[in-house]
């Protein structure tokens, strides 16, 4: 029993290992992220209505602007956004031709209605719209809603 | 801490889960396309494109793929498919050929909408286009 147990000792000192040699790898990771312009729409604007009765606008008292956040993963995207050309809502009273106008501020910067540059990054887009009577006509009773296009490219 | 203070810190959180989801907009719907700019050479009266539409957010949403001119007149190209419905975090390749139309080059864009889903037509005034252009060359 004696003998084994110096064998024993005797072979295990035999096996360990002389020094422990810390070995590293590198490992590579890769990713590429694409060009692109993401748009993410968030609550709908509302139309408020001039004490005249000619104008309804999210610029009125009662009005507010639609939202939207644009995210640019590179320089070379313009944003911008086009007026409806009707209402998709609205009384079948209004017959009278509407004028129909558009316009977006990026960032709270200055209030903008032709295309703009988008540097990379994240920008909070605020939009407002417009519709307007002219001469003596004046906006019907009823329920109006009108969709304005944002548009990144 | 007693139970007072958790029932009312309970009450407090569910009121707070409450309100958040309130104030979530009904809306929110996102648009992303690439590539966004691109230029082909073909031998043929048309050139192909492929550009892959992405939701990147998690829930669904519509989608319409158009093309336009540079003035944003409609082009009559072949669109596959031209409207669908995109889960959330996915994105699809569509295939688009245009006809060149007797020209040597021909600038679109291919724009891709989102389509609000019909219960929520009315709350909807923005409406979302990510448009990428592209250059067709014909060779022969």
């Amino acid at each position: 029993m004696k003998n084994l147990l110096k064998s024993a000792a005797l072979a295990a000192i035999v096996l360990a290992p002389v020094h422990a040699n810390a070995v590293t790898a590198d490992i590579p990771f890769s990713g590429s992220v694409t060009h692109t312009c993401v748009i993410t729409v968030g609550p709908s604007g509302t139309l408020g209505v001039s004490s005249d009765f000619k104008t309804l606008s999210s610029l009125a008292t009662g009005g507010s602007a639609g939202s939207a956040s644009v995210v640019s993963t590179g320089s070379g995207f313009d944003v911008s956004v086009t007026a409806p050309s009707s209402f998709s809502t609205s009384p079948t009273e209004d017959t009278s031709s509407t004028a129909f106008t558009a316009s977006y501020t990026v960032n709270n910067g200055s209030s903008q209605s032709s295309a703009s540059d988008l540097t990379n990054g994240t920008h909070a887009i605020k939009v407002n719209m417009a519709a307007t009577k002219s001469g003596s006509n004046i906006f019907e009773a009823g329920a109006y809603a009108a969709t304005v296009v944002l548009r990144c490219e | 801490m007693n139970k007072m203070n958790l029932k009312s810190i309970t009450t407090t959180s569910f009121l707070g889960c409450a309100l958040a989801l309130l104030l979530l907009p009904s809306q929110a719907s996102a648009q992303a396309m690439s590539p966004m700019r691109g230029q082909v050479k073909s031998f043929a009266d048309s050139f192909a494109l492929k550009v892959f539409p992405a939701n990147p957010y998690t829930h669904r949403i519509r989608i319409e793929v158009k093309v336009y001119d540079q003035d944003f007149n409609p082009v009559k190209a072949q669109v596959s498919p031209a409207k669908f419905t995109l889960g959330g975090r996915f994105s699809r390749p569509v295939n688009v050929i245009v006809p060149f139309n007797g020209k040597k080059f021909r600038k679109v864009r291919v724009c891709t909408e989102s389509i609000p889903f019909p219960s929520q037509k009315k709350t909807t005034t923005i409406k979302a286009q990510v448009c990428g252009k592209f250059l067709g060359e014909r060779v022969n």
